[in-house]
């Protein structure tokens, strides 16, 4: 699956240390630290204005952080701004085009402002990443919404940047487009660096490697999606479901008595919450019981925490603001 | 140089494919091609082309402004600035190469008059007096810059091009005005002088009596890079906000 190269040989490309930023007195930025490696997909996830779009803005080099440091690729964003920019493909929310060109004449304009060398084959190249080739001398004013989204992508990538900085790249889109741009991103995997943020958590899940959870200016959690379940999950959680004629003190007990088993909670019509201790997976001794015991398994449900569930409590725990708690708790199935 | 030129490049295509340039061109066209013909015909009247470019001159008081209006303030709007200010290019990059390639439309517009020139020389029967011909184009040129520099100074203001354009016209009227101040107050007083001084009108008008005054070029030189540079500033200025 997603396997981790080992530390030693995984090319750091961002560093960013104790990002700051502020608009007057008010901090759209408190305290953003973070490290992305050669060709993983970072997702900075938050609701909107947690300062997920600041930190791209830092990163890209168009806003200055207040205090703090951040490299792109080795270079310093301040000190060698021009070096780090070269490095970044950049596609912020808006997807600002100018509608007044074709797309061939656009990429040829944004291949001469990056100083690619062979301009043609790298315009070649971008287009057909995206499957635009035959819309090359299309004016994109022309283009559906979809398929600018796709022009700003091969925009993106069109110097084969180090790093690809996406910022919403689906808001807006149909479903079906939807799919389409997070193929794209997903065949940038390996080749480059890639940060996109969402606020949408299948999305997350789907296209990242690392999640960082972002709110308030501050990174509340750092993880892969799957880590960040099992860890604010706490322990793995199943539903057992057996029929309802056979004795609910018996099948408490069998449960119980499986190793890993730390509780056993009864919700009636033979429907039972089994919780394991902490980094045991007793899953399969769990049916082994109940088919053991004659009785028929019906159901055996693992209940993880949805990243819906992880992100709310997450965002809510990290402010005092009454209407973030309450919201997590109407969300309150998982 | 080549980061600039890209920027300019770009900008001169895109004003063949906006309206408003063509509506500009149009109108300009209409307007010192009826002032061609009467100043020619009209009896008494000596055939001056100097007289016609200094009134081509004034009518860019009005143009400039337009032609220069969408430079920043419509890459502020779309937000396609963000992929300008991101890129490996300079802001003052961006701003010259704006400057630049509306400079270029300018003269391309201006020699379209060469037309005229033509048709005087057709029918000058001693021959065209060339040197304040010469020395009114240089005016024009210079005029022209710098009046497209004060437009992407007020294009940098705003996002909205017709409040771009609006402050520009202030602008240069303003600016042109200035001299009148001499007139209305006869007294030296060194305010007087100084608001004299900065008169773009009286600048303008040396370059038609075949005159060239290095006090008009850097006058105008001056203002040219100062609202280029002010403009750069303002750029500057939004990554700070």
């Amino acid at each position: 699956m997603k396997s981790q190269p080992a530390a030693a040989d995984r090319e750091v490309m961002i560093q960013a240390e104790h990002l700051a930023r502020y608009y007057g007195p008010s901090p759209a930025l408190r305290d953003i630290t973070f490290t992305a490696y050669r060709g993983e997909i970072v997702g900075f996830l938050g609701p909107n204005g947690a300062g997920k779009t600041t930190t791209m803005r830092i990163l890209t080099g168009y806003l200055p952080p207040t205090s703090g440091k951040a490299s792109i690729a080795g270079y310093d964003i301040i000190e060698q701004s021009m070096d780090a920019r070269r490095h970044v493909g950049y596609l912020p929310e808006t997807t600002p085009l100018y509608t007044d060109m074709t797309v061939w004449s656009y990429l040829d304009f944004m291949a001469r402002l990056r100083g690619v060398a062979d301009r043609d084959e790298a315009v070649e190249r971008a287009m057909s990443r995206v499957s635009l080739q035959d819309r090359a001398d299309q004016l994109i004013g022309q283009l559906s919404k979809g398929l600018r989204q796709r022009v700003g992508i091969a925009q993106a990538v069109l110097h084969d940047p180090p790093v690809v900085i996406l910022d919403e790249p689906t808001i807006g889109l149909d479903p079906r487009q939807i799919q389409d741009v997070r193929g794209l991103i997903q065949e940038l995997k390996g080749n480059h660096t890639v940060i996109i943020s969402t606020h949408i958590l299948s999305e997350a899940e789907q296209l990242c490697d690392r999640v960082l959870v972002i709110n308030r200016g501050e990174i509340v959690a750092a993880a892969s999606p799957a880590e960040l379940r099992t860890q604010l999950a706490g322990a793995d959680a199943v539903r057992v479901v057996v029929p309802s004629s056979v004795r609910a003190r018996d099948v408490e007990q069998a449960l119980k008595a499986v190793d890993g088993v730390a509780e056993v909670a009864n919700e009636g019509e033979g429907r039972y919450v089994v919780k394991a201790t902490a980094g045991a997976s007793p899953r399969p001794a769990i049916a082994q019981a109940v088919v053991g015991n004659g009785w028929p398994l019906m159901e055996l449900t693992p209940l993880g925490m949805s990243l819906e569930r992880i992100f709310l409590e997450l965002t809510a725990e990290s402010g005092a603001d009454p209407d973030d708690e309450m919201l997590a708790e109407e969300d309150g199935d998982a | 140089m080549r980061n600039l030129w890209t920027i300019a490049r770009r900008e001169i295509a895109s004003y063949f494919s906006s309206p408003v340039f063509w509506v500009i061109a149009t109108v300009f066209m209409a307007f010192s091609g009826f002032l061609f013909a009467y100043i020619l015909i009209s009896p008494g009247q000596q055939a001056e082309m100097t007289q016609l470019l200094g009134l081509y001159g004034t009518v860019m008081l009005f143009a400039a402004p337009v032609l220069s209006m969408k430079l920043l303030a419509e890459e502020q709007r779309t937000g396609t600035l963000e992929l300008l200010m991101t890129s490996p290019i300079r802001d003052w990059q961006v701003v010259w190469g704006k400057w630049v390639g509306a400079v270029c439309m300018f003269v391309g517009l201006m020699s379209l008059t060469l037309t005229h020139v033509a048709i005087m020389l057709r029918y000058a029967e001693k021959g065209m007096d060339w040197g304040p011909l010469l020395t009114s184009y240089l005016g024009l040129f210079l005029l022209g810059s710098m009046l497209l520099a004060l437009g992407v100074f007020t294009s940098a203001l705003t996002q909205n091009q017709a409040i771009a354009a609006f402050l520009g016209i202030m602008l240069t009227m303003v600016l042109w005005f200035l001299s009148l101040v001499k007139q209305v107050f006869s007294e030296g007083s060194w305010v007087v002088k100084t608001f004299g001084y900065l008169g773009l009108s009286d600048h303008y008008q040396t370059f038609g009596q075949g005159i060239v005054d290095s006090r008009d070029v850097i006058y105008m030189v001056t203002f040219t890079v100062g609202a280029l540079y002010m403009a750069t500033r303002i750029l500057e200025s939004r990554r700070w906000r």
